[in-house]
């Protein structure tokens, strides 16, 4: 009997030993990733690194935190010292020196311009200050039609874009007054991408920085990829598609329900079309682009969003790598054969 | 149910307490691998840190954002921005938090709450980003 009493507790010790060693996390992964979430370029910036000691991760998003924060002072056009504020308080139809960061971040805009043809503008800052979503307190009724009359008037008066830029030289010459920088579509695209730089260069290899929507990731979390939501235009909890990922992939979404008012039943948002002064109808809710890289993420999201379903896709088409997740008006969704997504469920 | 007299049968009593302590132990380790909601909040004003909260006392605290006073609420071991000095509110959609790693954020006024501690463990209900 002392036999079968030894037999049978050790039974039940073993059994509760592998169970509670069934319970716990896998021994060798760290548990969760490091993550630090400061206000950078009008918005939050986290960023999340898994595989590295503490000290290091932090050390790491120091110097990408600082490196966002340093081109948000070169590209903001709300910062009065800003290169671009510098620009775009310089009299107009003179050609005015660039820093060459700036240089290569406006030629990259002006060729999504030229690309969607004029869908994608960097140049409409005077018109993004006449609907003031940027704005504190917000806007709650649209600019006087004259004002936005007059604004289409004197942008007819130029040419594309009415941004005249001299690679050579680093000069920069804004055609008239109805022109002025708003890097906003493609700057934090860019900050993402030279931030996940700085991270390389510290030795992380699986990180996520997002900012404010604009994402960038790099490798996974040990045996899981990166969990990621997709919001629901209409839910501020809800989201409609989760993507994981577990490699280099940029994810950028626009959308009209990010910075918008009501008036007379109509949701005026902040993803202007040049072509009408007005934000956007292009039957679309939202625009999620899978890229290699933020910046083109970023561009294309708002040019995919303002040239709606048909135009949208045509540009798409021409740049490989690049997929999309459209969330038309009605609900309903389209998604391009190669836009990673586990699962996709309707708003 | 005939498996506690089976068992009391089959082990004597200093077996049953070496199975009780193993099974405390393990309990224990599963407890602690997992973290607890918060005990503290850090309050940042442009990304420098200006207070710091326990969540275990109910309070409201002002603190000055960029466009005035915002004012934060601890209930309950929970936390959230209640308001600042603009009509709209724009900063406060977040509502409560209480899980270490989780932030509010009122942008116009540059003010951010996160709960400090060890982040809970990814699980497939939380995601590490949305996109938006």
């Amino acid at each position: 009997m002392n036999r079968v009493r030894q037999w049978g507790a050790w039974v039940v010790i073993g059994g509760l030993i592998l169970v509670g060693i069934w319970n716990l996390p896998r021994g060798e992964e760290p548990s969760a990733p490091h993550s630090e979430t400061r206000l950078l370029m009008g918005t939050l910036v986290s960023i999340a690194i898994w595989g590295l000691d503490e000290k290091s991760a932090s050390l790491a998003m120091d110097g990408a935190f600082n490196e966002m924060g340093r081109i948000e002072s070169v590209m903001s056009r709300f910062l009065p010292e800003s290169a671009v504020s510098q620009v775009n308080g310089s009299p107009r139809g003179r050609f005015h020196l660039l820093p060459e960061e700036v240089l290569i971040v406006v030629s990259r805009g002006l060729e999504f311009g030229r690309m969607s043809n004029g869908a994608f503008d960097i140049g409409i800052g005077p018109l993004s200050d006449l609907w003031g979503f940027s704005r504190e307190p917000p806007p709650e009724r649209a600019p006087d039609p004259t004002a936005l009359e007059s604004w289409l008037k004197l942008r007819s008066e130029t040419r594309g874009a009415g941004i005249d830029l001299m690679v050579e030289d680093r000069t920069i010459r804004l055609a008239n007054e109805s022109v002025g920088l708003d890097l906003g579509g493609i700057a934090k695209g860019y900050a993402v991408d030279r931030a996940m730089e700085q991270l390389h260069k510290a030795g992380v290899v699986n990180a996520l920085i997002n900012a404010g929507g604009d994402m960038r990731i790099a490798g996974s979390k040990g045996s899981k990829p990166w969990h990621i939501g997709l919001r629901d235009p209409r839910k501020p909890d809800g989201v409609v598609a989760v993507m994981d990922i577990d490699r280099a992939r940029a994810i950028s979404t626009s959308g009209d329900y990010e910075r918008f008012f009501l008036a007379d039943g109509v949701r005026h948002h902040h993803i202007l079309d040049p072509k009408s002064a007005a934000p956007a109808r292009s039957g679309l809710m939202s625009v999620s682009i899978q890229a290699n890289d933020s910046l083109t993420a970023d561009a294309l999201s708002t040019a995919l969003f303002v040239l709606g379903e048909r135009a949208g896709l045509e540009l798409l088409h021409r740049f490989p790598g690049c997929e999309a997740l459209l969330i038309r008006a009605d609900g309903s969704q389209l998604q391009t054969p190669g836009f990673i997504a586990s699962r996709i469920a309707a708003p | 149910m005939r498996v506690l007299p089976l068992l009391a049968r089959a082990t004597s009593r200093s077996d049953r307490v070496v199975m009780v302590v193993s099974g405390v132990v393990i309990l224990a380790l599963a407890v602690t691998r997992q973290s607890a909601p918060g005990e503290r909040a850090v309050i940042y004003r442009d990304n420098r840190p200006v207070l710091t909260l326990s969540l275990d006392q109910d309070r409201k605290q002002e603190v000055s954002g960029r466009l005035g006073p915002v004012v934060i609420q601890v209930e309950q071991g929970r936390i959230r921005l209640l308001e600042y000095a603009s009509p709209r509110l724009i900063g406060t959609r977040t509502g409560w938090i209480r899980d270490a790693g989780q932030t509010a954020a009122c942008v116009p006024c540059g003010i951010v709450i996160q709960v400090t501690g060890k982040p809970r463990q990814s699980s497939q209900a939380v995601f590490d980003a949305v996109s938006e």
